[in-house]
């Protein structure tokens, strides 16, 4: 699958906004930070991937943590805690 | 179902049940003896199990897995569900370690719970136990109706109990149900939904065509085969690595590799697989057990040469886009694409991967978990679970009625080859269907025919068996009879002449002679001569004959000089009367085996008759493996009775004279004369003949057949049917022996017993003769495994040299067999498939393949589906094209003679019924027509061109004689669209001719225009030929419409059942009734009933209403009783109409006659209706829309008496087009009997009602369920169907009510 690039630079929400696209064949400024992205199709194996690649940047980010609530703003919320945590 | 409802404590909140639920518990109420919604899963433990924290671990699961305490009643709305503490599944032990086996125990205990079918409305839905095996051993069995739980529901029960078993503290708890009931309905009343509804709709019109892998109608078993397997690691990391060079997902890849093999499966060029969704993604659910999983139906097509990556890419995104539109119900979606009730599927085969499966991991003991059952399986569904890298399952859940239990361990061997194989493949059509197992079965393991036979020839054989004993008789005819040795001394004699005139090696002679002795003779002397003999029939037209002697070129002919005119004149002859008596004693030729022994000429498909040379090598193969075969001895008697010119004479001819038997030759035109040809058998102690299919029908169908004892009987030439096999061994006592082979190879290449003890269907072929071998071949010459229709090739000894003159022709059909290099293999132009146990079945040619909408139709699968029913004898279904582009399936059927009582219209009419109980509805036959005889060739084979056109039943019965007659008839034909010039006969039946309800209105109008009366709906549904709408019409009481007659016939059943009668609902008409009424009257199953319609005497003008519903309801029971003077009087009424069968139901009580049956169909006491504010005449007349089949809520603008008639005039209803006096009665029934009903105080009924709810309606009046009818019945039963009030007598509707009815009457 398309894998997003592995990169160690830190996240932004405009990274993740594209890699979400690309992976539902997408153009990034379609999607909404508020659509829920289950509605956009993502599968939890897509998602799983791109949260592997994600944790490259050196996050320790859990599928449970971000399945719940599937929006950009919520993923982003949550990585952004995960940042200034770490 | 006649609960005790349980009821919540008051405290507990409520729920109505989410949407996937009620797909679930509609389809539990149609089948509530089906156990298969039990899911459950059991964990075989290995080890020290700490059994304390076990069950603490286990007992606070299911505390927060609530889902599994649910309790369900029928409730106010529909049905609802609240968590009983009462029904939470704590676990229970069982020791079971003293028992003798205790796993077998355990096992048989899980069995039976597994088998035991729920009460949803009555019993617990969840259920654990932990069984104790032996000192380290132990399995926890965990079982939920599919209501509670799902699949991914079932793993987070397992997973919660291993992480609390762990004493893991790191984990949430499992989540509440209420936040999935929220949910739930927040997407129910949501916009989401209906974009959702609509995308859907749009993707699925028109519906495509579903292709199955099996045959069969798919219906949820009882039971299922489950079967499982690891795929290995190589395969595995393969396909991951595919995977990620095509960008895709490997769940995607499988999903996409999958379907590509399910559609190659079943043959198709397009069909819709289903895909699991789990829904669980983004939600609250994703911690909570619940029944939340959808299925997505996803439309897979491909052509062989399209790219493999592209079919994947492509199927990949269509699955994103069905994901996206995931949550909308795919029972809704059923219903939206009007898939209820009727034959036609949303999709076929299920494929489900799970990349998030586990291996159970319970702390310090071993764990295996057993998936024992996941829910209904209508099909069959492929499933893969591991994650991939480390773990990768394949498991198949099949519906037992459509696969056995060897094709599913075939699908598990074959699709890993098949996913192998794609690792390889450019395009679709690269990768091979058959695993390399199968390859290797299925072109040399079926076919290891090897068998010594002597490199001799016939004449060889022939003169070995005359040498025998020569005082045996040889041949007898008639009063005549010849000894070997006569017949060695005639033989001689004249292959001396023929000599004489230059017979020799591959030279042809034609033999032209009726059945008699002097055939024999010629024949074998030709033989003994060193030539081939060309059989010529003299029956065929002169034409033919002169093109066949002139493209065979033979050298002379034998025939007798009366025919001798019939040949060509430049034909050398030599009559009978010429030919020399004694032989002259010279020697004969040393004939080789690979000299030309006859030459057939059979019709090839440009009509260009095809001479096939079949050599002495072969014809010896063939005769020596049926001689030792079937141990045909020398004192046997054998029947010769097919014309020379079919090459089954062949072995008629010679087995005998081979093995020295008596060959006895029937009287020229006796083949064609079944009691001719019983006497023969019977007095000449026949003990082996053939019989082409269509001849033993027409032979068994004589009553001196009956009871005749032989020792074979053999069939070709036709299919032979499995019902004809059956009757035979009913009817007489032989083996029974079906032989299959085409002219171009020696006969006979493929062999079947079917026997007393055979019940195969379709009788197969069956398996090659010695020295031969069968192909089932795809278009690239590739194996097919069994199941898989293909073409059929031969190869082997048998093999024709070729077509005579004919190189072409010969390079073209015997091609180079790509599998056994230096070998040839014909291509029969057959197609057929291989079963399982190495034997083949034949399908049809290949040329006349049937398909229709794009898919392939087994005709023998719909003759078996005809057969089936009692009333028919023989059946033959073919597809025929009278018009141009106009494809039609039309099943020939020669009823049984004793006969169901059926008239022919009711034949017809029981036969659809019945066949589309049983195949798909593409495979319903469009006609049926009734045949006593059936036509056949000179050969004795089913004459296929002479079968009549179905256009049988336009002209059915005598043509139309009076003027009303004639004028109908003309009138059948404009409404119908029949084609120019087509009258229909005086039978005809205008619903045979594809009238439907709408076209009657049109007929009805028409009538109106030409005679101003109107004989009505009701006599058009009871009497619908030409003949008899004509009467009516003539008839000098229709002046005014009897469809609006107080009591019209809308069905006509078995009349020694107790007839249904149902009660209009508030309009006074009770055409509404007609689905149900057709489907009581030719039910599947069961005895038909006649359905009578009670309407309100009101519609006429002039004729006011009685005072009081009572009173109605006494003069209904008067007109019920004169047609039925003694009960039980079954009852049924729909609406207003169900308030009457009540009250009729009552007065027939008070009168001492007993009512049966009496159904309420979303009927609601008067009670419910008086406190409410009286209707205004306008609001009356709204619920006019709703008699005529529209949901009057959809409908706000409709304010005024015009605008509702308005409405309805420019609608299709009948309602609207019914003439102007008869609406306006309508409209005065609708406002009259809204009053009465109003004043009506009901009487207790001391019977039971049957109440069946509209479960779609009533959301805005929950006042409105069964309970408000118990204060006026002794017992209540109830049903509710997933309709609107308004549709309860539509198709759909009746299609659910009617088998209902059907148990209940």
């Amino acid at each position: 699958m398309s894998t997003p690039s592995a990169t160690s630079a830190p996240l932004t929400l405009d990274r993740i906004r594209s890699e979400i696209a690309g992976i539902i064949h997408e153009s990034p400024e379609d999607i909404g930070l508020d659509d829920s992205l289950v509605d956009w199709g993502l599968d939890s194996l897509r998602l799983l991937n791109l949260i592997t690649a994600w944790n490259q940047t050196g996050l320790q980010l859990d599928m449970s943590e971000l399945a719940g609530q599937l929006t950009l703003n919520a993923i982003w919320k949550v990585i952004r805690q995960r940042q200034a945590g770490a | 179902m006649n609960e005790r409802a349980a009821h919540p404590p008051a405290l507990a909140p409520v729920w109505p049940l989410t949407e996937a639920q009620s797909g679930l518990w509609y389809a539990q109420q149609l089948a509530p003896d089906n156990p298969s919604f039990n899911t459950a899963h059991a964990l075989w433990i290995e080890g020290e199990l700490d059994v304390d924290t076990f069950r603490a671990a286990a007992d606070q699961t299911v505390r927060e897995a609530q889902s599994l305490s649910l309790a369900l009643r029928h409730g106010e709305k529909g049905p609802e569900q609240w968590l009983d503490a009462a029904r939470t599944p704590w676990l229970e032990f069982v020791d079971l370690s003293a028992q003798d086996d205790p796993r077998a125990a355990a096992r048989a205990a899980m069995r039976q719970d597994m088998d035991t079918p729920l009460n949803p409305l009555r019993d617990a839905l969840a259920l654990q136990r932990l069984y104790r095996l032996g000192a380290r051993q132990y399995v926890w069995y965990q079982r939920a109706h599919h209501l509670a739980n799902d699949g991914y529901g079932m793993a987070l029960w397992t997973t919660r109990v291993c992480e609390l078993y762990a004493g893991g503290t790191q984990h949430a708890p499992l989540g509440a149900l209420q936040a999935v009931v929220d949910e739930d309905l927040a997407y129910r009343e949501g916009d989401k939904r209906a974009k959702d509804a609509a995308h859907w709709r749009e993707a699925f019109t028109p519906m495509p065509e579903v292709a199955g892998m099996a045959p069969g109608r798919a219906v949820s078993a009882h039971t299922c085969h489950r079967r499982e397997i690891a795929l290995d690691a190589d395969l595995r990391a393969r396909l991951l690595a595919f995977a990620e060079r095509l960008g895709q997902t490997w769940p995607d890849l499988l999903t996409a590799l999958t379907a590509l093999y399910c559609l190659r499966m079943a043959g198709a060029a397009q069909t819709v697989l289903g895909i699991p969704y789990m829904g669980r993604l983004g939600s609250t659910s994703a911690r909570a057990t619940a029944t939340v999983m959808n299925v997505l139906p996803l439309r897979v097509a491909a052509t062989p040469d399209t790219a493999l990556d592209e079919f994947i890419r492509e199927l990949s995104v269509t699955q994103l886009r069905a994901r996206r539109h995931g949550r909308y119900r795919s029972e809704q979606l059923r219903r939206d694409l009007g898939l209820l009730g009727g034959q036609r599927r949303l999709h076929g085969a299920l494929i489900n991967v799970q990349p998030f499966y586990r291996p159970v991991d319970l702390k310090g003991v071993r764990a295996e978990l057993e998936i024992l059952g996941t829910g209904p399986i209508d099909d069959i569904t492929i499933g893969f679970r591991g994650d991939g890298t480390q773990l990768l399952d394949l498991e198949i859940e099949a519906n037992p009625d459509l696969y056995s239990a060897a094709s599913v361990d075939a699908h598990l061997a074959r699709l890993p080859a098949f996913l192998e194989a794609a690792l390889e493949a450019r395009t679709v059509g690269d990768i091979p269907l058959a695993s390399p197992v199968e390859a290797q079965r299925y072109l040399f393991e079926v076919n290891a025919t090897e068998h010594p036979v002597p490199d001799t020839t016939l004449t060889a054989l022939i003169e070995a068996g005359m040498a025998r004993d020569t005082q045996a008789t040889a041949l007898e005819f008639e009063d005549s009879a010849l000894s070997y040795a006569e017949l060695e001394q005639r033989t001689r004699a004249l292959a001396e002449a023929l000599r004489a005139q230059g017979v020799g090696a591959d030279t042809l002679v034609a033999v032209a002679l009726p059945r008699s002795l002097e055939l024999l003779i010629a024949l074998v002397a030709v033989l003994r001569a060193g030539g081939a003999y060309l059989p010529l029939d003299l029956a065929h037209p002169p034409e033919r004959l002169n093109r066949v002697v002139g493209l065979a070129k033979p050298l002379l002919a034998l025939v007798r000089p009366d025919d001798a005119g019939k040949l060509p004149a430049s034909l050398p002859t030599l009559f009978p009367r010429d030919w020399p008596a004694q032989a002259a004693g010279r020697t004969l030729p040393t004939v080789q085996p690979q000299h030309a022994a006859y030459v057939i000429y059979t019709s090839g498909s440009t009509g260009e008759p095809k001479g096939v040379l079949i050599e002495h090598r072969a014809i010896v193969n063939r005769l020596e493996w049926m001689r030792q075969f079937y141990g045909f001895q020398p004192d046997e008697r054998i029947l010769q009775k097919t014309p020379a010119t079919f090459d089954v004479s062949v072995w008629e001819f010679f087995l005998p004279l081979t093995t020295g038997c008596t060959l006895v030759i029937a009287p020229p035109e006796a083949h064609r004369d079944p009691a001719w040809l019983a006497s023969i058998l019977r007095e000449q102690r026949i003990g082996t003949c053939h019989f082409v299919p269509s001849m033993l029908s027409a032979f068994l169908a004589d009553p001196a057949a009956r009871g005749i004892q032989m020792q074979r009987i053999f069939c070709s030439g036709e299919e032979l049917p499995a019902s004809l096999r059956d009757r035979l061994h009913a009817t007489l006592s032989s083996e029974l022996h079906n032989l299959y082979g085409p002219t171009e190879a020696a006969v006979d290449v493929s062999y079947w017993e079917a026997g007393k003890d055979d019940h195969a269907v379709p009788i197969p072929i069956g398996y090659p003769v010695w020295n031969t071998w069968l192909y089932v071949l795809d278009e690239r010459m590739r194996p097919l495994p069994a199941g898989v229709v293909g073409d059929l090739y031969l190869g082997g000894v048998q093999l024709a040299r070729g077509y005579l003159g004919r190189d072409d022709l010969t390079a073209e059909r015997f091609i180079a067999d790509p599998h056994r290099p230096g070998q040839r293999i014909y291509k029969t132009g057959d197609i057929a498939r291989w079963r399982e146990d190495g034997a083949v079945v034949f399908l049809g040619r290949s040329d006349h393949q049937v398909k229709l909408r794009g898919l392939r139709i087994e005709l023998g699968e719909i003759e078996a589906a005809v057969v089936s029913s009692p009333a028919v004898l023989r059946a033959e279904v073919l597809v025929r094209e009278d018009r141009a582009g106009d494809k039609r399936l039309v099943a020939y059927v020669q009823p049984a003679p004793q006969g169901d009582g059926f008239d022919e219209e009711q034949l017809r009419a029981h036969l659809r019924t019945h066949v589309a109980a049983r195949v798909p509805d593409y495979m319903v036959p469009a006609a049926f027509v009734e045949l006593a005889d059936w036509p056949v060739t000179a050969n004795g084979k089913l004459d296929r061109n002479a079968l009549p056109a179905p256009a049988i039943t336009i002209d059915a019965g005598r043509p139309a004689q009076t003027d009303t007659e004639r004028a109908l008839a003309q009138i059948y034909a404009d409404v119908l669209g029949l084609p120019g010039g087509t009258l229909p006969g005086a039978e005809a039946d205008f619903f045979d001719l594809g009238g439907d309800s709408l076209a009657a209105v049109d007929l009805l109008l028409r009538i109106q225009e030409r005679w101003q009366r109107n004989p009505g709906l009701g006599s058009l549904f009871a009497t619908p030929t030409v003949e008899a709408l004509a009467a009516a019409i003539d008839a000098e009481e229709v002046r005014f419409d009897s469809g609006l007659a107080p009591l019209i016939q809308l069905a006509a059943g078995d009349p020694a059942q107790a007839p249904l009668f149902v009660i209009h609902p508030a309009g006074g008409i009770a055409w509404g009734y007609r689905h149900l009424a057709r489907l009581l009257a030719r039910p599947a199953p069961g005895p038909s009933r006649s359905v009578f319609g009670l309407q309100s005497p009101a519609l006429a003008p002039d004729h006011p209403l009685p005072h009081s519903i009572d009173a109605l309801a006494e003069e209904y029971v008067r007109r019920v009783l004169e047609v039925q003077p003694r009960g039980p009087i079954h009852l049924l009424g729909w609406s207003v109409g169900g308030i009457l069968a009540q009250a009729m139901a009552v007065a027939l009580n008070a009168q001492g006659h007993q009512a049966g049956l009496v159904a309420l169909l979303d009927a609601y006491p008067a009670d419910v209706w008086r406190d409410e504010p009286e209707p205004t005449p306008i609001q009356a007349l709204r619920a006019l829309l709703a008699v005529a089949g529209y949901d009057p809520e959809g409908h706000p603008e409709l304010t005024t008496r015009e605008a509702v008639i308005g409405f309805l005039r420019q609608g299709d209803s009948a309602l609207g087009n019914l003439p102007e006096a008869a609406l306006e009665g309508v409209v005065r029934v609708v406002t009259d009997t809204n009053r009465l009903i109003r004043q009506h105080r009901h009487q207790p009924y001391a019977g039971t009602l049957l109440h069946v709810r509209a479960a779609l309606d009533h959301a805005a009046k929950p006042q409105l369920r069964a309970e408000t009818w118990l204060p006026y019945a002794a017992r209540l039963d109830t049903l509710e169907i997933p309709m609107l009030h308004a549709h309860m007598t539509s198709p759909e509707a009746s299609a659910l009510i009617a088998p209902a009815l059907l148990v209940r009457l």
